[in-house]
């Protein structure tokens, strides 16, 4: 069989449902033809989502504090522990991000930080109470984050994450991933979780019934066989979500991939542009078929590029992004409020419609007009709402226990 | 890269399997199909038939020029964010390039004099490089300004060593840029022609300025290129600006509108942002404008995006599964040294 008519036969394949081996997903992201890999991942979106409706939330990233001692390569984020630049986010603060988001209408903060070498169960049970006490959907803590919460804290990751949830964590944001292979991770994050510790932190949350939601970051260190191994690796943890579950209301809710924006750090490497994003969007649609939603990643490819994203097997454009950080930290900064994320997604010819985490419709308030935006958060360019003076440096007592 | 059994399927869905082989062999598409290509739904069902109709003209290969920016002696630079550099003329030395573009916010009443010298002093600075500059509505104002005609000025910035014309976002959707456009090849120029449109046009008002300049096409044969230029950047609110679809639609249609008389569709990263610029290259462009020249490439600061130098604009080519082939203004294939990868010169 030539290599066009093996193309052929597994898009073909992928879009009847079928499963998709690692080879023939490399085959795809190496040699498949943009559009056509496009064309197939919609027709699996509208086998999917047959409606022409495309989801979003209303939501803040809310990061309590930029202390980290993962080292990541690739991250212009973090501070490292007992750097003059960590801050961890006062209660204040924390109460007024999370009053300020429902006063736009948001209905969920997705909260992460780093991992803080002194910080256990207790610290971040506190934390992720006093969120929960605002009546709000909590969205928080990636993988290295639990993992190092359970290792600082003598626990083990299941009993860390009921803990967790006991204390109000509702979901678990797939941060952190950036690409599941023990290869690249030593490439970039040679410190953090590994692939293993990774999958097993959501194994576990999905045992306790939590959701979750699964990413990739790509576009680094990575080869394309890492990026296939990285799908392989959540559809199986996936297969075993739904297997255990009984149900396919289980295990990731959503996919979500970006592309690594090298501006600070890693300064010899380049950015992919948006055809490398798409075609590796539209292939993980068509590898990754039991997770059920995937999600445009705008705020890094920019609104147009998000609509061609849904053109390209999307079914969500993600969130608003009240307030975002960590990619801005790296010089990408796009933003939407809800009124022109509508705009967006009626343009590229499908229905608004505002979520909540699990997917489930809200009726949108278009609380986020600029005007009021301007008026709750003020005039704030760098997207971090809060004045500097905001944050509170890290605590003597911590300082003093390192 | 053969396109997969799938997109015949979508363009044969979208309405459309009737254009795919015409369209395939570069054949000049009446309106109503034109009409039929808007009106389809199917955004990626467009661009496969301009991929196809991209591929017969150019097979490979993607053109682009390595530009330095050169700023208008005594004007301000428009607009200018972060990730774009220019350079004084006095400063345009060994800079290595392809062509030259001058940029800067020009007075309204500038007279011509001053654009002849402006032109010249950059062709003495730099002989070696083809010049792109002004735009149709400007040698229309230079025109008007000085009591001429656009014939007269044409000839003088002509032989003060202007090149080609330049193009500026939302160009073109004035009648009177086909006619400026027809007077320049008359007076020798090879231009690029620009299809304006704003937010909401991608229809019959862009079909009326394709039809204008396909019969300036088609008469003179002397355009190198066409290029979509949205009017709103791709910092502009989505509530204001085109979106992507849109352009991509736009960029589409442009190709299979006037890709039996023109060779190259451009996409220009200045104006529709380079992530989607690259994505372009798959939907009917064979062009790639945004590689900047700088003096040097300096470690990034601030906020500041990257902007783009040949070897990132080689790279998205490459990632679109093609061929980059630097080129001048005028669209001949030369060779250049590639800059280091970096960002602003500091």
């Amino acid at each position: 069989m030539s290599e066009t008519n093996r193309i052929d036969d597994i898009l073909e394949r992928a879009i009847d449902g079928e499963r998709l081996t690692p080879d023939e997903g490399l085959l795809l992201l190496e040699k498949a033809d943009l559009l056509s890999l496009g064309a197939a991942a919609h027709e699996v979106r509208m086998r999917l989502h047959p409606e022409r409706v495309v989801t979003y939330i209303v939501d803040r990233n809310v990061n309590y504090s930029n202390i980290c001692d993962s080292y990541c390569k690739f991250c212009s984020f973090y501070a490292a522990p007992g750097s003059k630049n960590g801050y961890i986010l006062s209660r204040a603060a924390l109460k007024q991000k999370i009053e300020e988001t429902k006063a736009l209408g948001g209905n969920q903060i997705l909260m992460q930080g780093g991992t803080h070498p002194d910080w256990d169960i207790d610290w971040y049970c506190d934390l992720i109470a006093f969120c929960k006490s605002f009546d709000i959907h909590v969205h928080a803590l990636s993988s290295p984050e639990i993992q190092k919460i359970a290792v600082v804290s003598k626990l083990s990751v299941r009993d860390t994450i009921a803990r967790l949830r006991d204390a109000g964590l509702d979901s678990i944001p797939g941060g952190g991933a950036e690409i599941l292979t023990d290869y690249a991770r030593g490439e970039i994050s040679p410190l953090k979780c590994t692939t293993d510790e990774w999958l097993d932190v959501h194994r576990q949350a999905h045992a306790l019934g939590m959701r979750t939601t699964a990413t990739m970051m790509l576009g680094h260190r990575e080869r394309l066989v890492d990026r296939i191994e990285h799908l392989d690796r959540l559809r199986i943890l996936q297969d075993e979500a739904h297997a255990n579950a009984g149900t396919e209301e289980a295990g990731f809710t959503a996919f979500i991939c970006w592309l690594f924006q090298p501006t600070h750090v890693l300064s010899g490497d380049e950015a992919r542009g948006g055809t490398e994003y798409l075609r590796t969007l539209a292939v993980s649609r068509l590898y990754l078929q039991n997770v059920r939603n995937s999600q445009a990643s705008w705020v890094t490819m920019g609104p147009k590029v998000g609509q061609m994203a849904l053109w390209f097997g999307c079914n969500d454009m993600g969130s608003t992004m009240i307030e975002e950080n960590v990619v801005s930290s790296a010089g990408v900064a796009y933003r939407m409020l809800s009124p022109e994320i509508h705009s967006v997604i009626a343009a590229a010819g499908f229905r608004a419609q505002e979520r909540n985490f699990f997917y489930e419709p809200l009726e949108a308030q278009f609380l986020d007009s600029p005007e009021r935006l301007r008026e709750i958060v003020g005039h704030d360019p760098k997207n971090l709402a809060l004045p500097a003076e905001a944050f509170d440096k890290v605590p003597a007592s911590v300082a003093a226990r390192r | 890269m053969t396109r997969a059994r799938i997109l015949r399927s979508i363009v044969t869905s979208a309405g459309l399997d009737g254009l795919w082989d015409r369209a395939s062999r570069g054949a000049r598409l009446p309106r109503a199909d034109l009409q039929k290509v808007i009106d389809c739904g199917h955004p990626l069902a467009a661009a496969a038939l301009a991929d196809a109709a991209r591929e017969n003209a150019s097979g490979v290969d993607v053109t682009h020029p390595w530009t330095v920016r050169v700023r208008a002696p005594g004007v301000p630079v428009t607009a200018e964010d972060a990730t774009r550099v220019s350079h004084a003329v006095e400063a345009l030395a060994g800079i290595p390039s392809t062509e030259a573009q001058i940029v800067g916010v020009l007075p309204s009443d500038l007279p011509l004099g001053l654009a002849i010298e402006m032109v010249r002093s950059v062709k003495v600075a730099r002989p070696d490089l083809t010049l792109r500059a002004l735009d149709s509505a400007r040698i229309d104002a230079l025109a008007a300004r000085d009591g001429t005609t656009i014939e007269h000025v044409l000839t003088e910035l002509r032989n003060a060593g202007l090149d080609t014309l330049d193009w500026t976002p939302g160009e073109g959707r004035d009648a009177r840029a086909a006619a400026v456009h027809r007077a320049a090849h008359e007076s020798g120029f090879e231009t690029v022609a620009p299809i304006g449109y704003t937010k909401g046009e991608v229809g019959p008002a862009l079909l009326d300025r394709l039809d204008a300049m396909r019969a300036v096409a088609e008469d003179t044969g002397r355009f190198t290129a066409a290029i979509a230029v949205p009017d709103q950047s791709e910092d502009a609110s989505p509530l204001r600006g085109t979106s992507g679809t849109e352009d991509t639609l736009a960029c589409a249609v442009i190709r299979l509108a006037l890709g039996h008389a023109v060779k190259h569709i451009t996409t220009d990263a200045h104006v529709v942002g380079h992530k989607l610029a690259a994505v372009l290259l798959t939907c009917g462009a064979s062009d790639f404008v945004g590689a900047q020249a700088a003096a040097r490439w300096a470690p990034p600061s601030g906020d500041a995006a990257r902007p783009l130098n040949p070897d990132r604009v080689r790279r998205f080519v490459i990632e679109a599964r093609r061929s980059p082939v630097t080129r001048d203004a005028l669209f001949r294939r030369v060779e250049a040294s590639t800059g280091t990868p970096g960002t602003l010169d500091s």
